[in-house]
């Protein structure tokens, strides 16, 4: 009984959505169907729907993992299939240095990762993003963030030296320093350095996912990068690399992205009016705070101009 | 199935209303127990605003406050049954007006009003109140956001349509502004709901519940720019199906030179006079489940010097170490400490 509920919520979760109605309330629905609309420029019934189907498949992935399976990695293999031929993983498999795994945060993406975890024999370590708890009862894996992904590489002990780092460039907890932003989408997009870190110091190839022919194909980037003279331009290709090809499988299915809100979040423009909040509080504090007259004034002025350059970034975009 | 528990469910409301009502608050008690996720994101809510009640105290606020959101559903609901025909004898027998004379002295003068309320209690009950008691003296125009942001306001809309009495429901967006702007210029009355917000640029923070809480700035803006009466409202439930919709006495706007210091201190007098009633009352705000979303995370109002070092510090943590606003925070702090050296040499 309890296996064929679980077994019914992977089919519900990586399988087909039929639903009208949203799990989650109008005006959550609504938020998210306005984030699908503006980044993918679509009409808006449609946007709706792909929110519906996106929200049904995030709430049962969240129900798989509050039933904590045993081996939720095993199960999901079971019932779904490998969305792409594995075997440039396989080829990987023997390598003697660690490598990257960078996924969208799709359906199609876990049911991979699952597939993944089943089959080799490294360590695979996950990032720790805003939404990968849903994935730790799941995934009897190392989880880090994005820093501590790094930190490990360099260091390289027992687990890091052969592991497989599994990262989700569309969404991430990097802040403003440690992005850069991309074309994606049609819009401007914070991409982290978190990738392109682990590359230039030896987790190499960076593997992805890119969408072809109505499927999957993973492919692999593999540029030489000098680490010691590593330039800004080397850095933009692997990000522009990784752009198009996890742009493509978003397009291919955005009903089954489970990150929308999050890739709304990291646009620039949403960057650009968090700038502006930050701002805000400051003036905020400002007023508020135990400062001479003649300091608050200088700072409400400086804040001012602060704001108007973002402002100008912004009619410039 | 469930169609037919809603069709069940309206019967009720029209032919029993109390008895709805009372199944109402029960499913909200049930909905809301302790143990569930919805109980402990309003508890958190409630622990964050009154981190001095003790725990039961938080326990039995959140039953209350579900309740009372529950019995709104099933006010809602009864308000939209009426005919047009009904519905002034209706808001007339379940609701009784105090502090009239505010209301009344500000719809004598020539001056523009601004009148906001939260949504706490029956807010519809307060708007629609307002548009029966307002309209035969000055233009009304209630703001909302539009449909696609608020799935509730077509529903307002078609209340205030209902009392065909001239009011107008306008829309938070370009022309709903132009029009405001317009009943202001000609002295009329506008109602407001400062209590929501969007993530958007024009978001400034102002002090609520020892939090910095999100707010929009319309509601000052417009008081403000027209020299305007700003009159609190608030629709307080006395039983089932009664009400005290209670007009405060006006809100004193600030008017200094500088528009932005006017406005973010008159919008943090609004935060303010809402928390008062919040404080004596907290069960009948809508939004408690939200609260925390609402306010700017882990950062609290400072009230002495040392808060203030704490809060600036925690909030220049944030910031990318190049970024403009991490140099400003240096450079204040510089100047800070030179006028702290120079008062001591002094």
């Amino acid at each position: 009984m309890i296996y064929r509920t679980t077994a019914r919520l992977c089919r519900g979760t990586f399988n087909g959505v039929e639903a009208r109605k949203s799990p989650l309330n109008a005006l959550d629905t609504g938020f998210l169907a306005r984030d699908i609309e503006r980044l993918l420029g679509c009409e808006h019934d449609w946007a709706y729907a792909v929110a519906i189907a996106s929200a049904w498949r995030s709430k049962r992935l969240d129900a798989l993992g509050r039933r904590r399976p045993r081996n939720g990695a095993a199960l999901i293999a079971a019932s779904t299939p490998s969305p792409a031929d594995l075997g440039l993983l396989t080829r990987l498999e023997d390598g003697d240095h660690p490598y990257i795994l960078a996924l969208p945060y799709t359906t199609d993406a876990i049911a991979l990762l699952a597939h993944v975890v089943t089959q080799t024999r490294r360590p695979v370590i996950i990032e720790q993003t805003p939404l990968t708890h849903t994935l730790m009862p799941l995934f009897q894996c190392d989880f880090a963030k994005p820093d501590m992904l790094i930190r490990r590489n360099r260091a390289r002990d027992d687990r890091a030296a052969r592991a497989i780092f599994v990262t989700f460039p569309d969404h991430h907890l990097t802040v403003e320093g440690t992005t850069r932003p991309m074309t994606f989408l049609g819009g401007e997009f914070h991409f982290s350095l978190a990738e392109g870190l682990l590359y230039v110091r030896g987790a190499r190839p960076l593997v992805t996912l890119r969408a072809a022919d109505g499927g999957y194909v993973l492919e692999a980037y593999e540029a030489p990068i000098d680490a010691a003279a590593v330039r800004e331009q080397d850095m933009r290709a692997l990000l522009e690399w990784l752009a198009t090809r996890i742009e493509s499988v978003i397009l291919a299915a955005p009903s089954k992205v489970l990150s929308w809100r999050l890739i709304a979040q990291r646009t620039s423009a949403a960057e650009r009016v968090r700038r502006v909040l930050e701002g805000r509080i400051l003036q905020a504090l400002v007023r508020m705070g135990p400062i001479a007259e003649e300091t608050r004034s200088w700072a409400m002025v400086r804040l001012r101009g602060i704001e108007d350059s973002y402002k100008e970034e912004e009619a410039a975009a | 199935m469930n169609r037919t528990a809603s069709r069940a469910f309206r019967g009720l409301v029209r032919n029993a209303p109390s008895v709805a009502a009372f199944a109402a608050r029960h499913c909200g008690e049930f909905r809301y127990r302790p143990g569930t996720a919805r109980h402990e994101q309003m508890r958190r809510s409630f622990h964050a605003a009154f981190p001095e009640r003790p725990e039961q105290e938080l326990d039995a606020l959140v039953r209350a406050t579900a309740r009372s959101s529950h019995q709104y559903m099933v006010e809602q609901y009864e308000l939209d049954y009426l005919t047009p025909a009904e519905l002034p004898g209706f808001i007339r027998r379940s609701a009784t007006v105090t502090g009239a004379e505010h209301l009344e002295a500000a719809l004598a003068s020539p001056k523009p009003v601004v009148v906001f309320t939260p949504h706490y209690g029956n807010f519809a009950m307060a708007c629609l109140t307002l548009v029966m008691e307002s309209a035969p003296r000055k233009q009304v125009s209630i703001f909302f956001n539009p449909p696609e942001k608020n799935p509730y306001a077509p529903r307002m809309r078609k209340l205030i349509e209902k009392l065909d009495c001239g009011a107008q429901a306008l829309h938070n967006d370009r022309s709903g502004l132009l029009k405001a702007f317009r009943t202001l210029h000609k002295g009329g009355l506008i109602g407001m709901m400062p209590d929501v917000f969007d993530y958007e640029a024009a978001t400034i923070f102002v002090p609520f519940f020892q939090r910095f809480a999100f707010a929009m700035t319309g509601t000052a803006f417009l008081a403000r720019k027209y020299d305007a009466t700003l009159l609190p409202l608030y629709a307080e439930r006395t039983g089932t199906g009664r009400f005290n919709i209670r007009f405060d006495r006006p809100v004193d706007i600030v008017k200094t030179g500088d528009m932005d210091h006017d406005v973010w201190h008159t919008t943090a007098a609004i935060f303010r006079t809402i928390e008062e009633q919040l404080r004596c009352e907290p069960e009948h705000w809508m939004y408690w489940d939200t609260f925390l979303g609402r306010v700017y995370p882990n950062v609290t109002v400072p009230s002495d010097d040392v808060q203030w070092e704490d809060s600036l510090a925690s909030i220049a943590r944030r910031f990318w170490a190049r970024s403009p606003l991490a140099h400003f925070v240096q450079e204040l702090d510089g100047r800070r400490s030179i006028a702290a050296a120079a008062g001591s040499a002094a």
